[in-house]
């Protein structure tokens, strides 16, 4: 009988021709565990590592803690798996003309041909490879306060091997994700049980009950406590 | 492949929204024939039932313009090349039936009686040298005493409801003591004042200054208009801006004015019908060439042509079709395209560690707002600027996606930013100051070189950016604002008080652009006279926001209501009658 070869072993052989063929990553160090999307679901866009790096980092954005769930609980990485799977993964309403050129002064937003996809796939690579030069480990294998580390030093632009987005702006363009997959309606498939919701406090689609705000409006210092509805 | 060419009409509108549908019910009901094209589909009150969805409409701009299709591009100066907005983000056009007076806020305003006068006024109090040399400020060629009536139209078709501040010159407590002089009262009392807004609003009665009830087309109650229109009253379910409204409350062209077209059975819109061009002999307009949805080329003659689209393709049409003088900026010459302007916009949080607000429980235009420095209410001698911001407390929403601020000094991720969300979602009441923007020789409309739409015709370049004028402006606002917030008492605040280095293409700022086919009473410095007739085609109207020289502290849909029924009193009472000049 063939005995199966170990998961990671493949992955890392997978890696390393991928790496061979882009001439640019170096190959991967560490073997790496296989991740399970939170809810189940097959992927729709990341590879496991990707969905991996992706999770590992949400969750220091928006830790589970004292006061309630974190990004993880909240199937963040799952709802920014299934957003880049979707029209805007693909820029389906970005303007794709050239030619594209580098903005002289700030304030001209996107101008790179690549779609979020594109920048998104290239900035994990990019990360964990930084992640890896600089503190011996993939994102996702880092303690805690080392992944915070990481942050910042993308945060402050640090890395030097971004090729689509500034590490900077790829930090800014992650944290907006991050934010919709905490509080988009949970048919996206953050959100998870409400819990963004529950956390602040905001009741969801008010026409789900029924409850006339414009009866309620003026009742000044009235707590409005209800469980959270969404649109589903 | 063969035009397809249709039969003659009195009228043929450029777009279906606010300014073609009243238009299209003035004319019709007169008696003439009138063709609406639109570009996308049509739309209104049944596609709005499942519109609570922040992402959807707030985040990926589902009724909004498509950028892939069509866009703009922006230069901070004449020098820079311009880049394309690849996506939508400093302001938000709408597409399909009703445009972007479906998405609105429903905040409806009339302009003060100086902005329409603001370089004679201006020039009259501080003197020729107030006005900076790069600044291109221009009189509307009308005065507010000749466009009140049509306010007051549009008002009462829309149902606004508001406190009046000055009834026939007299001062009325509770309204904006620094309005034009209104024949009558708003149709409908003032929405119910949100918790948060009632906060600052008190503290700004405290300090002395004159908070009045943000005039709101989003009803307070069922209201029929005179029109015979009935709609239902406002939900406060606090999603306007960005969304459309399943109840009917907010008002719009597809819950008014068009039934009303339609109604006459006069009136046809055709829609996935996109204008590319205005046939002419330079003269008179002939016909409009559009792509029907299968890329045909149609021909629809017409006695009269309406430009009645967005901002820019009023603009831009005209530029392709080579009409009027196009604008240069460098010699100054020519008029398609000049004094393009947008709003100048900063705000501001304050914090209250004691309240519960509810803040999610809100409406587009429930808030509260002084005008005391607004326009050229305070004194401006020695301030070394001209104009003014409202300054609105105001409570659209709590969408937890984008209608969440957290206090100054937290950091932007991690267990501190998690907490400061918790804490202070619903604690929080924001203020926006809304300021003028001045035109300049410099900032300008012009078809793109380089940059094609999805057919191939040019875009339109954007020059513009922030001017020394609108920092210290913004700078001296931010300082009343600064005080009023101190005086409300609120457990901590922030506040901007600085423009950015550079406009930017990715942070919203509103969706009031305006400028490029501006009106006066001269036919070199302007492109529509004062009934919105082209100078240079007596056949053609151009209505909209594009029609104004520069922007006021205010929202503009009032003042584009107003002028779109300016417009059709002149068509139907004097055009249609006397083909000719108007002015």
């Amino acid at each position: 009988m063939k005995k199966p070869v170990p998961r990671t072993t493949f992955l890392r052989g997978s890696l390393l021709s991928l790496a061979v063929v882009a001439g640019c990553a170096p190959p991967r160090s560490e073997n790496v565990d296989m991740p399970m999307p939170s809810d189940k679901r097959a992927l729709q866009f990341f590879s496991p590592q990707e969905y991996r790096t992706v999770a590992a980092l949400a969750e220091r954005i928006f830790p589970a803690d004292a006061s309630g769930p974190g990004a993880t609980d909240l199937h963040v990485a799952d709802y920014i798996d299934g957003r880049l799977a979707g029209a805007f993964g693909w820029g389906a309403r970005m303007y794709k003309q050239g030619p594209f050129l580098k903005p002289e002064t700030s304030g001209h937003g996107w101008q790179v041909p690549q779609t979020p996809r594109d920048a998104y796939r290239d900035s994990l690579q990019a990360v964990d490879d930084f992640s890896n030069a600089t503190y011996g480990a993939l994102a996702a294998n880092l303690p805690a306060d080392r992944q915070d580390d990481l942050l910042r030093d993308i945060e402050a632009g640090k890395p030097t091997n971004f090729n689509v987005l500034e590490p900077k702006a790829f930090f800014a363009f992650f944290l907006a994700h991050v934010n919709e997959g905490l509080f988009a309606d949970p048919r996206y498939g953050g959100n998870a049980q409400l819990a963004g919701w529950k956390l602040v406090g905001f009741p969801g689609d008010p026409m789900a009950y029924g409850d006339p705000y414009e009866k309620l409006i003026d009742r000044y210092g009235v707590p409005y406590d209800v469980a959270p509805k969404g649109l589903a | 492949m063969a035009t397809i060419r249709h039969a003659e009409v009195d009228a043929v509108t450029i777009g279906v929204g606010w300014t073609a549908g009243i238009l299209a019910a003035e004319l019709t009901r007169a008696g003439h024939t009138v063709v609406g094209l639109e570009r996308g589909q049509l739309r209104g009150t049944q596609n709005f039932l499942n519109t609570h969805d922040e992402l959807r409409f707030a985040v990926d701009h589902d009724l909004m313009q498509d950028t892939a299709q069509e866009t703009w591009t922006l230069r901070h100066d004449l020098r820079e090349p311009a880049l394309p907005f690849r996506e939508l983000g400093a302001f938000l056009p709408g597409t399909d039936l009703g445009g972007s007076g479906i998405h609105w806020n429903g905040q409806t305003f009339r302009f003060h009686p100086r902005d329409f006068t603001i370089r004679s006024s201006t020039i009259e109090r501080y003197g020729k040298d107030a006005i900076p040399p790069g600044m291109s400020i221009a009189d509307w060629g009308i005065t507010y005493r000749e466009l009140e009536p049509y306010y007051d139209r549009f008002e009462y078709m829309a149902g606004i409801a508001g406190k009046a501040g000055n009834l026939n010159g007299h001062i009325v407590p509770g309204g904006n003591p620094f309005e034009g002089a209104r024949s009558r009262e708003y149709p409908l009392p003032p929405m119910k004042e949100a918790q948060s807004a009632s906060l600052l609003s008190a503290a700004s009665a405290q300090l002395g200054y004159h908070p009045f009830p943000q005039p709101s087309a989003n009803l307070p109650q069922v209201y029929t208009n005179p029109d015979g229109i009935t709609r239902n009253g406002c939900t406060y379910c606090g999603f306007c801006e960005r969304f459309g409204c399943e109840v009917g409350a907010k008002a719009s062209a597809p819950v008014t004015v068009i039934p009303v077209a339609l109604a006459t059975g006069k009136f046809e819109i055709r829609t996935g019908a996109n204008v590319f061009e205005i046939k002419h002999d330079g003269k008179h307009a002939q016909s409009v060439l559009y792509y029907d949805g299968q890329g045909r080329v149609h021909e629809q003659p017409a006695k009269t042509v309406l430009m009645t689209a967005f901002t820019f393709n009023n603009t831009r049409l005209l530029l392709n079709s080579k009409m009027g003088r196009p604008y240069d900026p460098r010699s100054r010459e020519g008029v398609v395209g000049r004094n393009f302007t947008h709003q100048i916009v900063l705000g501001g949080s304050t914090f209250w560690s004691d309240k519960r607000l509810n803040r999610y429980m809100g409406s587009g235009a429930n808030g509260t707002l002084i005008d005391d420095f607004g326009a050229d209410n305070f004194d401006h001698h020695g301030l070394g600027f001209i104009g003014g911001a409202s300054i609105i407390y105001q409570n659209t929403g709590a969408r937890p996606i984008q209608q969440t601020t957290v206090p100054e000094g937290t950091p932007k991720w991690g267990a501190a930013w998690k907490d400061a969300v918790r804490t202070w979602y619903d604690k929080q009441s924001d203020i926006v100051m809304q300021g003028e923007c001045k035109a300049y020789w410099d900032h300008c409309l012009e078809l793109d070189p380089t940059y094609r739409d999805q057919y191939g015709n040019p875009l339109l370049r954007i020059t513009f950016d922030f001017e020394e004028d609108d920092r210290r402006m913004m700078r001296y606002i931010s300082g009343k604002v600064a005080d009023i917030m101190r005086a409300s008492g609120a457990t901590k605040t922030m506040l901007k008080s600085e423009l950015a280095a550079h406009y930017d293409t990715t942070v919203y700022q509103t969706t009031h652009v305006n400028g490029g086919t501006i009106m006066g009473s001269d036919p070199h410095s302007s492109v529509v006279n004062n009934w919105l007739q082209m100078w240079d085609f007596e056949n053609v109207f151009v209505v909209g926001a594009s029609n104004f020289p520069q922007n006021a502290c205010f929202n503009p849909t009032g003042t584009v209501g107003a002028l779109a029924y300016r417009a059709a009193d002149g068509l139907v009472n004097r055009y249609f009658k006397r083909p000719g000049p108007l002015a």
